[in-house]
């Protein structure tokens, strides 16, 4: 296959890449916004995946033509699957402060997964081809005071696919929410509480892809989880500390 | 909180993951820092109370590799488990490696750890070709044999205690492929394994190892297994990915008491005893054998347990050693697991490696509090008499005395620390 991972050097991106990569060789184009560390992702893969190939692409997340012309260049050739995975953890008590760093988390987080997630839809439903998931998260589905920062952007993503998904049924083009639950990765290290092993997380994510899941939730429990979350009434919600 | 792999607990003030290798130098400044790595030291080499501590893990990739030579350079957080993985099909394997693959390249480069094959391949130490190490102020230093050679002994084996390694450069060996044809042969006591260790060597076998009993009345009965790589690999297709058991959790006490460790070493024994004879084993087997238990370390309870390895100089070898066994089982503490190997007469990787010409002999022992102590201080005795030494990375007890008087080269190396890095076991030991 021919597999395209937006933000290549997150730990679940590249998780997923090494899921795939152990199974079978494919053509990865690994996109990153920092050449040094995209150089470091491919030599790295590159050398534990002799069978597979890697290239590396640059550019600014947050910039749309930048984007276009990337999809513009990478749709030349048949893509099969695309990963879209940037994200950060966004500091709920910094974001209720400091709105120039509210803005710029909810740009990466929100509108630039968006622009991506936009851009290969259309690219795809040219070629009538291709799966393409995207990294939302369980945080989404419910705001809490908790992180509703980090968690509305989730929440954006989670509408936005669905609408992609009601765009591309009956086309030959795919689309996948994935809704990690906290997995040990940069963005939670040093936190406290239970973390799923990012290895087994993006086992998860690749097996919904094959089988064209509209949602994957992984670990699995958090699919019954979320939906009692997601049914308590606001009345009581509204005092619930978690 | 961190938690060694002998149930060592220590509190740092602060715990940093940097995920590139420009970001470190950032997180080297100020306090007392220590770099770890997967904490599979056994005591408190590894934890920094107080201080911070600096995870490799992060930093786990591999950046460059010379098919040709079997030069591999990478990051100091990669996984022994990854290397060995990644190249054995492709004709290389690690020249030197411990009795557990989840552990990360500075860990071996820190402790200078040994295999079942010193006679051969010497320490881990030995195939590095160089290293950069970051410091405290700031700087980074290139070092090898031949440039910075005096920071580059100090590193290797240097405990940490040096800086922050970012990159090392190691040479892996040739290798027809997974598979080695072992032998596995029972000894009634001490003599037959010293004379069996001794023509294993001089018939060339690569790798060898023993264990043995030390539960029973039945003084020095053990079991040796040697092996060599396998010439004809025809079987690759039967790759081994082995189911491993997990101990899912820490039980409330320790599982192993005398009665247990009693039928485990019988057990064992007969197992290795039936088991006699030739065969042909997957290098995961041969190599890591306690791999394949997830978290064995966890049957001792919350209270952890103790390793003691030590290493005598051949002359007084035979004797220390059977001395030492003879107390172990006069204090009715008999050890989970006792191996024995023999160390070669070669010139040591680093200013304060451990392995060094002589015997080594490992002991688990679980933490019984005072008696346990009072028996690790009457084999000190006997250690100290015979002019031997103990191994920090097993370590969370030994003296200064013990220390000082088993790295003769203390001082030298003490000239190449770096002044702000520091450990639990440095702040007991050497400061
Ligand atoms: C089951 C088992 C079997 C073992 N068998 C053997 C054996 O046969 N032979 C043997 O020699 N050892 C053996 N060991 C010990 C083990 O190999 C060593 O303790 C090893 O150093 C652990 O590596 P680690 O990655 O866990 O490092 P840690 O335990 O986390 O750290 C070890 C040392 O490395 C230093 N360090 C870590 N990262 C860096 C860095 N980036 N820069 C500078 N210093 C750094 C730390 O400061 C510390 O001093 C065994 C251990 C286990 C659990
Ligand atoms: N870990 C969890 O618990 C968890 C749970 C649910 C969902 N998720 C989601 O999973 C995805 C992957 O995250 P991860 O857990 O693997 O964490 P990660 O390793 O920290 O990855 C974060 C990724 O986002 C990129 N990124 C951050 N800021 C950026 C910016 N301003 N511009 C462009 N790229 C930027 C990073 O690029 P650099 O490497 O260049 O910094 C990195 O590739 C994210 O969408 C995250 O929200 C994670």
């Amino acid at each position: 296959m021919r597999i395209i991972v937006i933000s290549a050097t997150s730990v679940l991106a590249k998780c997923c890449v090494e899921n795939w990569a152990n199974r079978a060789n494919h053509e990865f184009v690994l996109v990153g916004r920092d050449h040094s560390r995209i150089q470091s992702t491919v030599s790295d893969l590159s050398i534990r995946f002799p069978m597979s190939t890697f290239v590396g692409e640059v550019l600014d997340f947050m910039a749309p033509a930048q984007i276009q012309d990337l999809l513009d260049s990478l749709f030349q050739k048949r893509v099969d699957l695309v990963l879209i995975a940037q994200g950060s953890g966004t500091s709920q008590i910094m974001a209720s402060r400091d709105l120039g760093y509210l803005a710029a988390e909810l740009q990466l987080n929100a509108v630039s997964v968006a622009l991506f997630a936009q851009g290969c839809t259309q690219k795809a439903l040219k070629a009538n081809h291709g799966t393409i998931g995207v990294i939302g998260s369980v945080a989404g589905d419910r705001g809490r005071a908790y992180n509703y920062a980090y968690g509305s952007s989730k929440g954006l993503i989670e509408v936005f696919v669905e609408g992609l998904q009601q765009r591309v049924a009956g086309s030959g083009v795919s689309i996948c929410l994935i809704k990690p639950g906290p997995t040990e990765t940069p963005m939670t290290r040093g936190h406290k509480g239970r973390f799923a092993d990012p290895k087994a997380v993006a086992k998860l994510i690749s097996e919904g892809l094959a089988k064209k899941s509209r949602v994957i939730y992984a670990p699995r429990v958090w699919r019954l989880v979320m939906l009692v979350v997601r049914l308590i009434p606001f009345v009581i919600f509204k005092k619930l500390k978690f | 909180m961190t938690v060694s792999f002998g149930g060592y607990l220590s509190t740092p003030a602060d715990e940093k993951f940097p995920n590139w290798a420009e970001e470190v130098p950032k997180f080297l400044s100020g306090g007392s820092i220590l770099a770890t790595g997967m904490s599979k030291s056994y005591g408190d080499i590894a934890s920094n109370a107080a201080g911070t501590i600096v995870s490799s893990l992060g930093l786990n990739r591999m950046i460059s590799f010379d098919a040709e030579l079997g030069v591999l350079v990478c990051e100091p957080g990669v996984l022994l488990h990854d290397i060995q993985e990644t190249f054995v099909e492709r004709g290389w394997m690690l020249p030197v490696t411990p009795g557990t693959s989840w552990i990360t390249v500075a860990g071996a480069i820190a402790n200078d750890v040994h295999g079942k094959d010193h006679h051969l391949a010497g320490t881990f130490g030995e195939h590095v070709l160089n290293l950069t190490v970051a410091r405290s102020d700031g700087s980074l230093h290139f070092c090898s044999p031949s440039k910075n050679p005096e920071l580059f002994r100090a590193t290797i084996g240097g405990l940490g205690l040096t800086g922050f390694i970012v990159q090392a450069t190691i040479s892996l060996k040739p290798a027809a492929g997974p598979f080695f044809d072992t032998e596995t042969i029972p000894f009634e006591s001490l003599e037959d394994f010293f004379k069996l260790s001794q023509e294993t060597d001089s018939q060339g076998w690569q790798a060898s190892v023993g264990w043995f009993d030390c539960s029973t009345r039945k003084a020095g009965r053990g079991s040796f297994t040697r092996g060599n790589q396998s010439l004809d690999q025809l079987d690759l297709t039967e790759k081994k990915t082995r189911k491993s058991v997990n101990l899912p959790i820490t039980p409330p006490f320790s599982l192993v008491n005398r009665v247990s460790l009693d039928l485990f070493n019988s057990a064992y024994f007969e197992l290795q005893k039936s088991g006699a004879g030739k065969r042909r084993m997957h290098y995961q087997e041969f190599y890591y054998p306690l791999d394949g238990v997830k978290n064995w370390n966890r049957i001792y309870g919350p209270r952890g347990f103790f390793q003691y390895q030590s290493v005598i100089p051949m002359k007084t070898a035979q004797s220390a050693t059977s001395e030492m066994l003879k107390v172990i089982r006069k204090s009715g503490q008999g050890s989970f697991l006792a191996v024995l190997k023999t160390f070669a007469d070669r010139e040591p990787a680093g200013l304060l490696s451990f392995a060094r010409h002589g015997v080594t002999l490992a002991l688990d022992f679980p933490n019984r509090g005072e008696s346990t102590l009072a028996l690790m201080e009457s084999l000190d005795r006997i250690v100290a008499e015979a002019g031997g030494a103990l191994n920090p990375s097993k370590d969370a007890r030994m003296s200064r005395s013990m220390f000082k008087a088993g790295f003769p080269e203390l001082p030298r190396f003490l000239l190449q620390r770096d002044p702000a890095f520091a450990s639990d076991f440095s702040r007991r030991v050497i400061d």
